[in-house]
């Protein structure tokens, strides 16, 4: 018997092994920087789905914090534009307005089909260009060294216009931590996500030719009381990579770290299975092990480095159970209790086992069907759980492992 | 200045400045940051050559050498041409100050980047700063070097870490360098725009090793190789690992200690540590002013209270701060390292202790208050501790019973060699010190208990007298059986003649105390006593030690120990080649049951070469020394004094061999030993190198051997000049030719005569 369950692993790893057929070449690692395109591993489902959606008026990409968004949006924007489409990827992610504004100008400026176009709208403008920002929209206006500070002009009416020869071609507009700038709109003006993501759905929808990727690391449904200015937009959402993109990545990074190759399979298995093939704790743990200076791995050292920095929550787990007031303000302890019950169940749990199971606790009361199943759904979004058939389980089994860990 | 007397050196680092310092001569001689090094400089590398940008964060404390692998890694990665051509760095110091707002960072990179504003700090910022930087880097990536980003993130607030963030993700010519003393909230706190971007590393401690490593490299930039020689000394080592038992490992301690430290220092330890609290005064005076005053106060509670470590109830009632407070201090302060903090499982759970992290800190409050203070008796308990030699002394002399003798004797277990040699030299001091390691159960394996305290009492009984000796007994608390035979021991000693010498008189009362015991410890007393006993008969000791051989199972230690004894007295015995095989069959064994690298397995087949040698096979000696020349350089410090010994031994040989040439090198390498302690060597070196040129002068050697080594030409040149030829005078060093011109007279005058 055991040697069958050993076969089958072996055979397993072999086929792991297969399907890496990608060279191995060495990476340095790089946990949460910025990632050039040609090194993202991976990302072919998602990257096909949000090219596909540009012709469809754009996506919204959704996934839990340094999964990857950024570094997809980065190769997103990369093929696109090697396709011929006009790219203006952006991040929103300020706490100024003005400064939006500025980055914008200066990403139009940088960008080969708009550049001229810059030139010619600060000519009709008067004076440097600017981008207004505010709940109602983008507008290009002229910095005040003309007469004419009047004169003003809607961003994508004007990019659109100026990219209409390029025809079927199209405008996409990459727009990351969309939520940053929405909320920061919000303090200023209630009701201001709403309206501001209103203001980019309409030329969407009115005029031809344009796309918008949104992404950011807080959900929009944390920003907007309702989802009528997104919902045009496909859903894409990244997750783990898959376990023949992980194996990949953790080779290379292996090789670039200088483990010898005799052991670089077998502890990119164990590394990709103690991360549940997440490219940001890919990259930590082998830095960790560069840092260790390490010769000859085993599995089990792999195993501990993981079990000591979810004990030392070196890798901020933590964070997952305190924003938990925040997120479910009165329903903060019925969805601890949830978590608690999905993290110690063996199989995943639907909607009624987990009313059953609450049933005898103090939270009974609170535990009705409709409660939990909203509740369900609020903790997909937050990347808690994740859907299996009609059940829910933890979204990886690093995140249970740690929950568990914090439990106790 | 001096300190206790002694000269203090003047040297060149900069432990509180280290960006004043060549980034070359820092990399030189960096130690134990290479794996962070390489990760640095790999991703550098990465930034100048595709689009990756991957942030990087060091933490350490304080003096922990953030700065210095900051710029080592710079300086390493500028090697690349690459690098040069792509990279831009710009440098905010661990000091910069004003730099409050986003819009400084931008400020103070165009203020670096534009030639044209520099003289223009505080200029007006263009309407696009962002795009400014951006057309003055051109195709080039921009490396922001900052040192203290917590500070920095702490101004800027949220919104400006965002802008910050926002920035470096539009330009994607942004690389972050940075240094903190600890994790912050901007960095670790998931819900914050930077968490989860910077890949980071953390500065841990230098070891004794790599300590030891730097300071020789210090001394040795500085030309003082003689400290540098000592550091490589076991005892250099020791007289480190007391210091770092008192200062901890940061690398800046470490280099506070290379200014204030010569060879003189080091070896009396205490003016050592001394000066190192006087070089410590300003790196602890800049950190506690970098404390808040409730910082300061529970510090200076630790450090000045009566006992090492306290409870927060304990700290805040003396300190004079509310508890809460205090308790959400000392986390802070054991985050910053500045404290331990401890859980005690024999005491009450719930309660934590707290400690000073590093044990020199409290001297140094000590020592600026001029209090009384316990530090040099601490630094002699550490000095003995760490020094093998000095225990074994201690231990020799230490009152029976007492904490030093239990506190020597534990400090020995397991350090020492498995096999007592005290006998070689019939060293009673020796033999005490072993017996006393066995009494507290050094050498379990192979001695029990029971016969270190029989030998202890021998001996103690030889040199004091019976009635003192009687004392011990009481002292020892001894079983049945041992106290039996101690108490006979005794009663033997009364009847002793006062006449012999003391080793003798130790030697009949190991004898009479074999006799009188069983089992094993019986065993080790019939050791001992063959050992001791025979002096003048070495065959009789041969004789005894092979009874005593046949009588243990084959891997026994003790069996082992009995042959190696038995080979060195069959050796006396006029019997070498016995020996040398009885050695050859030895090393085997210690290989197969120690592994070849093992000190007792290397002393081993220093024997055999050693008996290989006597019994007049001197080629066959001088390739078994070789190879285990080879082997110790590998296995040994430079400065372990067993490489002298082999040189020596290969020096003799030669010698043997008629190769006065070779003779001379192997001699000039014990010479040139770093051993401080090779002085005995060294005379036995300088008589053979006066042999060997004596054979040379007289024209006695056999041959020259390798006409490619100078040494040998030379030789031959001499020769050949002092036997008449004149083109061989010319060809002399002049130096050498009124030597070879006087003998020549000589030798006619003898000739005429």
């Amino acid at each position: 018997m055991l040697y069958n369950v050993l076969d089958v692993q072996q055979i397993c790893r072999m086929f792991m092994a297969m399907i890496a057929t990608q060279v191995v070449r060495p990476m340095s690692t790089n946990p949460g920087g910025v990632v050039d395109p040609a090194d993202l591993i991976g990302r072919g489902r998602e990257l096909e789905r949000l090219q596909r959606s540009v012709n469809t008026g754009g996506a919204k990409l959704l996934g839990d914090r340094r999964m990857g968004k950024t570094s997809l949006l980065r190769a997103l924007s990369s093929s696109l534009d090697e396709a011929g489409h006009t790219v203006i990827r952006i991040s929103a992610e300020s706490k100024d307005p003005e400064k939006f504004g500025r980055d914008l100008v200066a990403e139009m400026r940088r960008n080969r089909v708009l550049r001229d176009h810059v030139r010619r709208w600060e000519a009709e403008l008067g004076g440097e260009l600017k981008v207004n920002v505010g709940v109602g929209g983008l507008r290009l206006t002229g910095k005040a060294t003309r007469p004419r500070v009047d004169v003003e002009d809607d961003l994508f009416r004007a990019c659109a216009d100026a990219c209409h020869h390029l025809r079927p071609y199209r405008l996409v507009f990459i727009f990351d931590e969309i939520t940053a700038l929405a909320s920061r709109l919000g303090q200023l003006v209630p009701g201001g996500p709403e309206e501001f993501l209103r203001s980019l759905r309409a030329p969407r929808q009115e005029l031809s030719g344009i796309s918008m990727i949104f992404a950011g690391s807080v959900g929009l449904h944390h920003v907007l009381s309702e989802q009528s200015p997104v919902n045009d937009l496909d859903p894409v959402t990244v997750g783990p990579l898959s376990q023949s993109d992980a194996l990949y990545l953790g080779r290379c990074l292996l090789r670039g770290i200088g483990i010898p190759e005799v052991d670089e399979l077998r502890v990119a298995h164990s590394i990709v299975e103690q991360t549940c093939a997440i490219p940001f704790f890919i990259h930590r743990l082998v830095q960790d092990l560069a840092e260790r200076g390490a010769n000859r791995l085993l599995e089990a050292d792999i195993v501990a480095m993981v079990d000591d920095a979810l004990r030392d929550d070196r890798w901020e787990m933590q964070h997952y159970r305190d924003r938990i007031p925040r997120y479910y303000g009165n329903d903060a302890e019925l969805a601890r209790a949830m978590l608690d019950e999905y993290a110690t169940a063996d199989q995943p749990l639907t909607v009624e086992n987990i009313v059953d199971r609450l049933s005898s606790t103090e939270l009974a009361q609170q535990a009705r069907r409709p409660k939990v199943l909203n509740l369900v759904d609020r903790l997909e979004d937050d990347h808690y759980l994740v859907r299996v058939g009609a059940a829910d389980r933890f979204a990886t089994s690093l995140l249970r492992r740690a929950w568990l860990e914090m439990k106790r | 200045m001096t300190v206790s007397g002694f000269p203090r050196p003047s040297r060149r680092v900069r432990p509180f400045t280290p960006s004043q310092e060549s980034a070359a001569e820092q990399s030189d001689r960096t130690v134990g940051r290479e794996e962070t090094l390489r990760i640095l400089v790999d991703r550098l590398v990465s930034a100048a050559t595709s689009g990756n940008r991957a942030h990087s964060i060091l933490v350490g404390p304080r003096g922990s050498g953030k700065t210095h692998v900051l710029n080592v890694a710079i300086h390493r990665a500028q090697q690349r041409p690459e690098v040069r051509q792509r990279l831009r760095f710009v440098r905010f110091d661990e000091d910069a100050v004003g730099i409050t707002r986003y819009s400084d960072i931008l400020q103070e990179v165009l203020s670096a980047l534009s030639p044209s504003r520099s003289g223009s700090r505080r200029a007006a910022l263009p309407f696009n700063p962002e795009e400014a930087i951006a057309e003055a880097l051109g195709d080039q990536v921009l490396v922001l070097v900052i040192e203290n980003l917590d500070r920095i993130f702490s101004v800027f607030g949220e919104g400006g870490q965002q802008d910050f963030r926002s920035w470096v993700e539009n330009s994607r010519q942004v690389m972050v360098l940075a240094t903190t003393p600890l994790l912050f909230p901007g960095i670790s706190d998931r819900a914050l725009p930077w968490w989860g971007n910077f890949g980071i590393s953390h500065l841990e401690e230098l070891n004794v090793e790599q300590g030891r490593e730097l300071l020789i490299r210090l001394a040795r930039d500085a030309g003082d190789t003689a400290l540098a020689d000592f550091l490589a000394t076991d005892k250099g080592e020791a007289r480190l690992r007391a210091i770092n038992a008192l200062a901890g490992g940061s690398p800046r301690i470490w280099m506070i200690l290379s200014e204030c430290l010569t060879v003189e220092l080091l070896d009396e330890l205490v003016p050592a540590v001394e000066a190192l609290l006087e070089g410590l005064v300003p790196y602890y005076q800049q950190l506690l002013w970098d404390l808040s005053p409730v910082e300061q106060r529970l510090i200076r509670e630790l450090a000045d209270g009566p006992q090492q470590a306290a409870t927060v109830a304990e700290l805040a009632k003396a300190a004079g701060v509310e508890q809460r407070v205090a308790a959400s201090t000392l986390g802070r302060l054991a985050d910053i390292r500045w404290v331990r903090a401890e859980k005690v499982p024999e005491l009450d759970k719930r309660s934590t202790w707290y400690r000073l992290r590093e044990p020199m800190l409290r001297h140094h409050f000590h020592y600026r208050s001029a209090a009384d203070q316990p530090l040099p008796l601490i630094v002699e308990i550490l000095r003995a501790w760490y020094d093998p030699e000095e225990r074994r002394a201690q231990l020799a002399r230490a009152k029976p019973g007492s904490v030093l003798e239990r506190f020597a004797a534990a400090s020995l277990c397991g350090q020492s060699s498995r096999f007592s040699v005290a006998y070689l030299d019939r060293d009673l001091k020796a033999l005490q010190a072993d017996a006393r390691t066995w009494l507290h159960g050094g050498a379990s394996e192979s001695c029990t208990p029971e016969a270190g305290s029989l030998i202890d009492l021998a001996v103690a009984a030889a040199r004091s007298g019976p009635v003192p000796a009687a004392d011990l007994i009481r002292t020892r608390c001894l079983d049945g059986s041992t106290g039996a035979a101690a108490g006979a021991i005794i009663i033997h000693a009364g009847t002793q003649d006062g006449a012999s010498s003391e080793a003798d008189r130790v030697a009949e009362l190991i004898r009479f105390a074999a006799g009188v015991t069983e089992g094993r410890t019986k065993k080790v007393l019939e050791l001992e006593s063959a050992s001791w006993c025979c002096e003048t008969n070495p065959g009789q000791a041969a004789d005894q030690l092979v009874v005593l051989t046949a009588s243990l199972p084959p891997d026994d230690l003790l069996a082992l120990d009995a042959r190696q004894r038995w080979a060195w007295f069959t050796a006396l015995a006029d019997d070498p080649a016995s020996a040398q095989e009885q050695c050859e069959a030895l090393v085997a064994d210690c290989v197969r049951l120690f592994g070849p690298d093992d000190p007792d397995t290397l002393k081993a087949r220093f024997q055999w070469a050693f008996y290989t040698s006597l019994a007049g096979d001197a080629g066959a000696a001088r390739v078994l020394y070789e190879a285990l020349a080879a082997d110790t350089a590998r296995v040994y410090a430079p400065a372990d004094p067993s490489h002298a010994s082999i040189q020596l031994q290969l020096a003799l040989v030669a010698l043997d061999l008629g190769e006065p040439v070779r003779g001379i090198n192997h001699a000039r390498a014990v010479l040139n030993s770093p051993d401080p302690q090779a002085a005995e060597l060294t005379m036995w070196a300088a008589e053979v190198i006066r042999l060997s040129i004596d054979r040379l002068l007289s024209g006695d050697a056999a041959q020259i051997s390798d006409s490619n080594d100078p040494d040998a030409q030379l030789a031959a040149t001499l020769q050949a000049a002092i036997a008449g030829s004149a083109e061989a005078l010319v060809r002399l060093p002049s130096e050498l030719v009124e030597i070879v011109e006087s003998l020549r007279a000589s030798s006619e005058t003898v000739g005429s005569g």
